[in-house]
């Protein structure tokens, strides 16, 4: 694996840098402030797109307004963009090999990590906070918060609909249960008088009329739940009917604003056109000067070169004539000013072209783009416009059907009721025959409105069953909302227990570091917290370590953690924070380091003490592949 | 020994739960990685709400 990293104004470095990496453990040996984690924040600019606004603008070098990383990972690269805003934060464009922050938290580790700050600060439960994020234990915990709030707020709605259906369905039972009582004592007089002697001479009549008006009372009934039905059905048609127009209402009222959008757009595209065309005509003459101006300024250098060449010979070595050194020194001076007045020109034609190919995105993105944007949402708003006109369609006729149903219904009803009034004024003639017919008709007269009111009644149970249906769909979302909290329980339980298991696991693996710690495993509980017990038993708290071994357990919980969730991530980066442990356990690190990494990624590490060089930039040359310099 | 069968005992509750969400039309384990998948995208709780919300209304309306 070949790692180039180029770098322009990015933290220490004004104008461009180039360095090289190699798979297994790189040492980047320099003095202070020499840019040693310039390197690395130019690295990270490039590696990871989850950085905070605070690193965005400490990567970028203070008196610059741009400047970019590249990094050339095998045959692959990657070129990220940093420009300073007019607010002074700063925007990273382009392709990153990762997005997301996984691999930051596994593989950078600096004094900018959170992880890093919670363990020098000895804070336990910041530390199992980050790792039950970085595992993605958190995400489960914040689905099940999700559902516990959905849950409450089903099952309050739930609560008040069943009790509203409840109250309003017994209040109707209780009802039926009086009509019931008072219609039972009215039938078993109408069957005592029925009985009685009197009524001898006319009981033929009254058999034949009883017959007849039990028939007619049947068809009553039935008629009466018939329109009961056909009217609470037509009343649901009714509802949805309304609920659609409403819905067709607004997806007109959207689809004609889109459309008004679309027509603006439309009418600007051709003025749009025209001046992206002309940009793209500015951009060529621009890239054709910027072109000239590098031809220039790359003839300038070789004369420049030539000429610092010539200063070192007696004679001119190309026309043989003697050598006027104040000339030569004016020549060089002179090419110097021409490159310098070059470059910054070259800048600002970089600088213009860059504005306007922003200005021609912007303009394709505020009209093509928008355009193509919006003609697929008028497409999907037709298509939902032409399915509930469809739908309505089927409603009216639906309406028109029931309306027909209920009149046929309502007629019969009326017919019936005729019949019913005639059998009674027949029974009323009879009255002079037998006194008691009188209170007979007067009986069921009652019959007859107990029945019409029963009927009515188990009519609007029946409608409050309807009713119901909503109150069902209520009880079936909090239902699914409480299994898919079980389901995430269930799945949280068994996360942390995998986590558990396999950090451990990674941690047993790295026991060297563990040993050079003092620390035994596990150290993490089933609980889910830190167990830091030193070797021979003694327990601990990650407070109490002293700062070396803090740093060693930071490495190990990292290491381990990057085997675990960021094993493809082909870096591991250790800024600085080698320097707290002592030379021998440094060693024995890094040449663990050195054996981990392999060829499998890259490690590199910083190291500034004890540096006795002069205070100098960092080179190529600062730069040691799998050897230890200061150990040399 | 206790443990084991604590762990088999929820096994066998998570199934069952896995059986009847796939009845009402929900496979909890794609679901798991789609809002997974939403966080790590940097999206807020409320964005999950939502969705989820998306996800046990249909189960409602399909039911019915």
């Amino acid at each position: 694996m070949s790692v180039k990293v180029e770098l322009e104004n990015i933290g220490h470095f004004q104008g461009k840098r180039e360095f090289k990496f190699k798979k297994g453990l790189n040492i980047i040996y320099a003095p202070n402030a020499s840019g040693k984690s310039s390197i690395l924040a130019g690295l990270k600019v490039v590696l990871t797109s989850a950085l905070t606004s605070a690193e965005l603008i400490r990567a970028l070098n203070d008196y610059e307004k741009r400047g970019y990383v590249k990094l050339s990972l095998d045959e692959q690269e990657y070129i990220v963009k940093l420009l300073r805003r007019s607010d002074g934060s700063v925007e990273a464009l382009g392709e990153r090999l990762i997005d997301n922050g996984v691999a930051k938290v596994t593989s950078f580790v600096d004094l900018e990590s959170q992880l890093v700050n919670a363990v020098y600060s000895g804070k336990e439960e910041d530390v199992m906070k980050i790792i039950r994020e970085v595992t993605g234990v958190t995400y489960v915990e914040k689905i099940i918060a999700v559902l516990s709030s959905l849950e409450t707020s089903y099952g309050h709605r739930y609560e008040v609909e069943r009790k509203k259906y409840e109250g309003a369905k017994g209040e109707v039972e209780d009802q039926i249960r009086e009509v019931e009582a008072r219609l039972r004592r009215v039938r078993d007089k109408i069957i005592e008088i029925q009985r009685d002697p009197s009524l001898e001479p006319i009981r033929r009549e009254l058999n034949v009329m009883e017959v007849e008006r039990r028939d007619v009372e049947k068809k009553l009934k039935k008629g009466r739940l018939r329109e009961t039905e056909i009217s609470s059905r037509l009343g649901l048609v009714d509802r949805d009917y309304r609920e659609l127009e409403a819905r067709f209402k607004v997806l007109l009222e959207d689809r004609e604003r889109l459309e008004a959008e679309r027509k603006a757009i439309q009418e600007r595209l051709i003025e749009t056109k025209m001046d992206i065309e002309r940009l793209e005509m500015e951009i060529k003459k621009l890239s054709s000067e910027r072109n000239e101006i590098r031809r220039e300024l790359k003839e300038l250098e070789i004369v420049l070169k030539r000429r610092r060449e010539i200063l070192a010979y007696a004679r001119c070595p190309y026309c043989g004539s003697e050598i006027k050194r104040e000339k030569v020194l004016e020549e060089i001076r002179s090419i110097e000013d021409r490159i310098s007045e070059l470059s910054e020109k070259l800048r600002e034609i970089e600088d213009a072209i860059e504005k306007k190919e922003r200005e021609i995105r912007r303009l394709k993105e505020s009209t093509e783009e928008k355009l193509q944007f919006i003609m697929r949402e008028i497409m999907e708003l037709d298509a939902q416009i032409k399915d509930i006109e469809s739908r309505l369609e089927k409603l009216k006729i639906d309406r028109k059907r029931l309306k027909q149903e209920l009149e046929e219904v309502k007629r019969e009803l009326e017919l019936l009721e005729r019949e019913r009034r005639v059998l009674l004024n027949r029974l009323e003639q009879l009255s002079d025959k037998a006194p008691l017919v009188k209170e007979l008709r007067k009986l069921e007269d009652e019959e007859g409105y107990l029945s019409k009111r029963l009927d009515y009644l188990y009519g609007r149970l029946r409608q409050l069953d309807a009713l119901y249906e909503e109150v069902k769909i209520l009880e079936d979302r909090l239902e699914t909302t409480k299994l898919l909290k079980e389901y995430f329980e269930e799945r949280l339980n068994e996360l942390s227990a995998i986590v558990i298991n396999k950090i451990n696991e990674e941690i047993s693996k790295h026991f060297k570091l563990l040993r050079l710690a003092e620390l035994e495993y596990p150290v993490i509980r089933r609980d889910f917290t830190l167990r830091i017990v030193r070797t021979g038993g003694t327990p601990s708290s990650l407070f109490e370590l002293s700062d070396a071994e803090k740093t060693i357990f930071i490495i190990l919980l990292t290491l381990a953690l990057k085997e675990y969730v960021a094993s493809d991530f082909p870096f591991y980066i250790l800024d600085g924070l080698i320097e707290l442990i002592d030379e021998a356990r440094a060693k024995v690190i890094l040449d663990y380091l050195k054996e981990r990494a392999g060829n499998r990624f890259v490690v590199i590490v910083t190291k500034n003490m004890p540096f006795t060089g002069e205070a100098r930039e960092v080179h190529q040359e600062d730069i040691y592949v799998n050897t230890i310099p200061w150990l040399r | 020994m206790f443990l084991k069968l604590l762990r088999r005992w929820a096994y066998l509750a998570k199934k069952e739960i896995i059986k009847v969400l796939k009845k009402k039309g929900i496979d909890p384990t794609s679901l798991e990685r789609e809002l997974i998948g939403i966080f790590r995208k940097g999206k807020s709780s409320l964005e999950v709400e939502e969705h989820l919300k998306r996800i046990i209304e249909r189960v409602g309306r399909s039911e019915r």
